[in-house]
């Protein structure tokens, strides 16, 4: 029991905790639905999300707020859109200049916060606003792209065994796996948690704490482009009004993974598993069959919460 | 050539003179001491000396050369290191992490997890601490964690350590330990400049001491050679009265009564009572159950066993608000964390007080800032009604929390380190309103860490060891406390009446 | 420091000033803009119709007041606003009176305001967390009750009680002011505003103070319900239907911002109620004027955020930022 207990102090074992026993309540009740074939189309479904979500982490573990995430997505995927059918670029040069303008607004936004002192709400909210203003000024219907680059990308698959991973897929883990080895153990890495977990001691330590987070919002949305990017790749198209609400996702994803809204503490893995109970509930809805939009968003908002509330019972059960 | 020298350093900010023209310099091999009331300009001093200010003129020279250090980073670099009131560590970073941050080995693909380990146990090993570094700050006690900010100072080759209140948050094993360590450096040619509040650390400790008032330099005095009389009256300008004398025993019944209050695994069962005016003195070593105790009574965390008997009937009390309702009132261990609302105004504050016994109707404005200003000439708080609680130096803030108790017209208070973190003036005047209060009737559960405080105040004394009560001493000395307080040898200690917990006045 | 407390008094003021730059430089770039008329017994011209339109933001961004001065924050309220709208348009359907219709859509506010006081207060989950939950459920519950589709609002007696004119101005206006002279009388003329403001500093203090810190934050998460409730009235009484998709998308947002630009800070421990609405009323002159200028929503996006930045920076030193 004690051992148990120990376990469940981390919220992270918490998670994947109550994550199995979903799935397994699931599992009984739908067919197929824990098979190698789900897992696949899940992590390529919700590679776009994950990558938004790892930028949402980072500038949570470092104390701070993105609300542009989503704006920043759709500016970069029409952006890449654009780039790639009226430039004649090609698509991997689109997704660079993109991802690189996308850095470039983050620590724009970063300057703002940090040197003028302004509420990181209030900022990245403005720049939800511009950017989406810059997509709609891009392009107001949606692009296609067709590349013969993207058409193979799509095709591609990585087969292990009865998994068969796509690029987005692929970009989604493999980002995950360096921002968990970042952050636990490279020198960015721990000047962020020392500067979400207290700044004036990070300070008094003689670190810049306004300059990590400039980079941290920076890299946050260098993840929303790349998160465009992935938008494109996937549906074969770019969107000015695409992602919207993604930014709430993110730290929802973020937040379920053990991520603190107070600073200083989360994890990468824990967020590619709120990412992942994301995508799991609207698998779970796609095996319901036809769920109205009513019913679908009754079922989502309904399964997230139940997962927080009972995370929550443990959590206080596990402190007494 | 000293280390360290500053000449005519000034400092402003708006609307205040923080710094007039002060002078310092520290030698190699000396613990000077920094000594003041708040508002005196020994923290302003301090934090340029780490860099986190800059003076607006004077010269600073370290070993002779003109600096102007504009960061802690650039402090560090000058070897200038600094080791602050609140521990500072980032709680969620490993011991390790935290002591080497910013300077950690690294390999092409990351840190060196396993030098990393190593330095930082070397680091710890030179100052004679044994700890498994890996783990996170939050999980060790305070006093290693005190250790973890010297250890970090003095492995970036720091030369001048400058301590700012380090002891304020520390048991006193603790703070000889620190002593012990800070007289090894000595011993190795390091300046080191000491901020403190107690005069007795300082005459334990420092070489020279240097006082300061109201932003000036009033002198500089050998510790050998002077007295910490002669202290006080420099730092208050004025000549000191004779200490309070310990006031005479209090007749009459017992109002109040706990039986077997406890919070299992925190706080063994303890039993006292208390008459009308008594003060009844708890000590004990950090992590004794003090603090446990003081929460346990007003119900301040859940899962509170045991019984509390007013004027004979048991009452429930299963919040702090329905403690606040049968007249007990806790004032918080930790002032800025539990007890004040520091973004609201000292009359909200006060206000809140008054508040419950009107339920939801209103007080007005008049009232409260009339409230306010009543409180604020009582107890001699130095603010206006509407000045945030936030902006306000330790000693106002815990007089704030004392007035907002009073205010309420309570039984029984509960003062939990009412004069941590208070500068001798201020102390006395809490002590003598304390004092006051009890002479009118007032019950008062005194913990305290100061132990001359408590035998001053209090004639018995409730002794906690290990989370369980050890003794009920009658009239100890100082000695008697320590004594009992480090467990053991508490029988045959001659003179002093011996009371099991719970039991009545001795008399 | 006298110099000090003028400049911090100012500041305090710095809504104000952007509402009235904002109006200033829509009057005169904005033909018409500026006029006002009496006709048929009623008060017409741009400034009027701004305060109409602001009416939704207006009246959930009191109720968000309340919530964020509490330390909390509520994302659920647009969804509400549908889910009341929906409410009243069925109950009006089925042959209710306006009062009916009225009483709906406040028992559903009120219902979902104690759903998220519930989940923050008693269960203590995350205020960003548990609101978010809600703010997806209750839009669903009330695409639910929509059953899919518009409900109109025909023959109700509701739209012509929220569509009288009384002494020329719009009802719904004067229902902000009903809701705003109430908040104010709640927070000034009883404890309620420093027990919220109090609660909202430090809640440990505020319990150990011997307030009833649960029960404050509760309310302000009922009173938010509430309030939305009377927004989504106002909207279904406007368009005469309730879309159960569509109506108050985003609301959160304005509505949040509204309140920060009035200068509540989002760390909770002040509630400034009046400048809350002087806030939405900025951001709807906003607005209003871009659409007279035919701007295009692109560029109407950029101004707003642009706008939204230049407010931030002038309440400043307002802010309370974290104390020593």
């Amino acid at each position: 029991m004690s051992a148990l207990r120990e376990l469940a102090r981390k919220p992270l074992a918490l998670s994947c905790a109550v994550f199995a026993v979903l799935v397994v309540l699931a599992g009984a009740r739908y067919d197929g639905l824990v098979s190698a074939a789900v897992l696949s189309n899940l992590i390529e479904d919700n590679a776009e999300l994950g990558l938004a979500a790892l930028g949402a982490t980072w500038v949570l573990i470092g104390g701070g707020l993105d609300l542009s995430i989503g704006s920043v997505c759709a500016c970069a995927g029409i952006g890449a859109a654009k780039l790639i059918v009226a430039g004649g670029l090609d698509p991997f040069a689109a997704f660079a200049l993109v991802v690189g303008g996308g850095v470039a607004f983050g620590a724009l936004q970063g300057l703002a916060i940090e040197r003028l002192s302004l509420p990181p709400f209030l900022v990245t909210l403005a720049g939800l606003f511009v950017a989406r203003a810059a997509a709609l000024s891009i392009e107001l219907e949606s692009l296609a792209v067709s590349h013969p680059t993207l058409a193979a990308l799509g095709d591609a698959r990585l087969r292990v065994g009865e998994l068969s991973i796509g690029p987005l897929g692929l970009a989604w883990l493999g980002a995950t796996c360096l921002c968990a080895f970042a952050l636990a153990s490279s020198r960015f890495g721990r000047r962020v948690r020392a500067v979400g977990g207290n700044a004036r001691a990070a300070l008094h330590f003689g670190l810049a704490p306004a300059r990590v987070r400039i980079e941290l919002y920076a890299l946050s949305a260098g993840f929303a482009a790349l998160a465009g990017c992935a938008h494109v790749v996937y549906g074969g198209s770019g969107s000015a009004i695409a992602a919207s609400g993604l930014e709430l996702e993110a730290i929802a994803a973020a937040v379920v993974g053990g991520t603190s809204l107070a600073g200083g503490v989360g994890s990468a893995l824990g967020t590619a598993l709120g990412v992942a109970l994301f995508g799991f509930i609207q698998t779970v809805i796609l095996f319901e069959g036809t769920l109205g939009a009513g019913w679908t968003r009754v079922a989502v908002g309904g399964l997230f919460l139940g997962f927080v509330a009972l995370r929550k019972v443990l959590e206080t059960w596990v402190r007494r | 050539m000293n280390p360290l020298e500053l000449a005519g350093i000034e400092k402003r900010f708006p609307g205040v003179v923080a710094l007039d023209g002060v002078d310092l310099d520290v030698r190699a091999g000396e613990i000077h001491a920094l000594v003041g009331q708040n508002g005196a300009g020994k923290s302003t001093l301090a934090k340029i000396l780490t860099g986190l200010e800059r003076a607006d003129a004077g010269t600073f020279s370290v070993d002779g050369r003109r600096v102007r250090p504009r960061s802690p980073a650039e402090a560090l670099a000058l070897g200038i290191g600094a080791i602050h009131q609140e521990v500072d560590l980032v709680p969620e970073l490993s011991l390790a992490e935290n002591l080497l941050l910013g300077r950690e080995p690294l390999r092409w693909w990351g840190s060196d997890r396993r030098e990393l380990a190593s330095r930082a146990r070397r680091a710890l090993a030179d100052l004679g601490v044994e700890v498994d570094v890996r783990r996170a700050a939050k999980d060790v006690p305070l006093g290693v964690q005190q250790q973890v900010c010297i250890a970090r100072a003095l492995s970036s080759d720091a030369r001048i350590l400058i301590y700012d209140e380090p002891t304020a948050s520390l048991g006193s094993a603790e703070v000889e330990r620190l002593f012990a360590q800070m007289r090894a450096l000595r011993e190795r040619g390091l300046a080191q400049v000491f901020v403190a509040h107690s005069l007795e650390q300082v005459f334990a400790l420092a070489d020279r001491i240097t006082v300061l008032r109201d932003g000036k330099r009033v002198g500089t005095f050998v510790a050998r050679e002077s007295s910490p009389h002669a202290i006080v009256e420099a730092m208050l300008g004025a000549a000191l009265g004779g200490a309070p004398e310990r006031r005479a025993s209090t007749a009459g019944h017992a109002w109040f009564e706990a039986r077997g209050l406890a919070r299992p695994g925190v706080l063994a069962p303890i039993d006292f009572a208390l008459a009308p005016g008594e003060v009844l003195g708890v000590v004990g070593l950090v992590g004794s159950g003090r603090t446990e105790l003081a929460r346990a009574l007003v119900a301040a965390d859940p899962g509170v066993h045991g019984e509390r008997l007013v004027d004979g009937a048991p009452v429930r009390v299963t919040s702090p608000r329905a403690a606040a309702r049968v007249g007990l009132w806790l004032s918080p261990e930790d002032r800025k964390v539990d007890g004040l609302c520091l973004g609201l105004s000292v009359r909200e504050n006060l206000a809140l007080g008054v508040q419950r016994r009107a339920r939801f109707a209103r007080v007005s404005r008049a009232e409260q800032t009339e409230l306010a200003e009543r409180w604020i000439r009582a107890l001699g708080i130095a603010a206006t009604p509407e000045q945030r609680v936030g902006t306000l130096s330790g000693g106002n803030q815990q007089k704030v929390i004392l007035a907002r108790l009073l205010a309420a017209e309570p039984r029984l208070v509960v003062l939990d380190e009412p004069t941590r973190g208070v500068d001798v003036g201020a102390k006395a005047q809490l002590e003598a309103r304390i004092a006051e209060c009890a002479e009118r009737g007032l019950s008062v559960l005194f913990i305290s860490s100061e132990l001359d405080e408590v035998v001053r105040r209090a004639r018995r004394v409730l002794v906690l060891r290990d989370r369980r009560a050890e003794v009920l001493l009658v009239d100890a000395d100082v000695a008697a406390l320590r004594r009992a307080m480090a467990g053991g040898e508490t029988a045959g200690t001659a003179p002093h009446t011996m009371v099991p917990p719970g039991g009545r006045d001795a008399e | 420091m006298p110099s000090e407390r003028v400049r911090a008094k100012l500041a305090s003021f710095a809504p104000l000033y952007v509402l009235l730059a904002t109006w200033l430089v829509a009057a005169l770039t904005t033909p018409h803009f500026a006029e006002l008329a009496w006709r048929d017994g009623r008060v017409v011209g741009a400034s009027v119709d701004v305060c109409v339109r602001a009416v939704p933001v207006m009246l959930a961004a009191l109720g968000l007041t309340l919530v964020i001065a509490g330390g909390g924050i509520d994302l659920s309220v647009g969804s509400v606003l549908a889910l009341a709208a929906v409410g009243a348009a069925r109950a009006s359907e089925a042959g209710g009176s306006a009062a009916v219709a009225v009483g709906a859509a406040v028992g559903l506010g009120l219902l979902v305001g104690a759903l998220n006081g519930a989940l923050v207060v008693a269960l203590g989950l995350a205020p960003i967390v548990a609101t978010l939950a809600s703010m997806i459920v209750v839009r669903g519950a009330a695409q639910l009750a929509a059953g899919g589709v518009v409900v109109p609002i025909d023959r109700s007696g509701l739209v012509e009680f929220l569509g009288a004119r009384p002494a020329g101005l719009p009802a719904s206006v004067l229902l902000v002011g009903l809701l705003f002279a109430a908040f104010v009388v709640a927070k000034r003329g009883f404890a309620f505003g420093l027990y919220i403001e109090a609660s909202g500093d430090n809640p440990r203090a505020a319990r150990l103070a011997g307030l009833p810190v649960g029960a404050v934050l509760f309310a302000t998460y009922v009173l938010c319900g509430l309030a939305s409730a009377l927004a989504g009235l106002v909207v279904a009484s406007e368009i005469r239907a309730a879309d159960s998709a569509s109506a108050g998308l985003y609301l959160e947002l304005d509505a949040i911002l509204a309140v920060v630009i009035g200068g509540t800070p989002l760390s909770g421990g002040r509630a400034r109620l009046l400048a809350t609405l002087v806030g939405a009323l900025a951001l709807q002159t906003l607005a209003t004027a871009m659409l007279m200028h035919g701007l295009a929503p692109h560029v109407a996006l950029l101004v707003k955020g642009l706008v939204v930045l230049v407010a931030a920076a002038i309440a400043r030193p307002s802010w309370g930022r974290a104390i020593a």
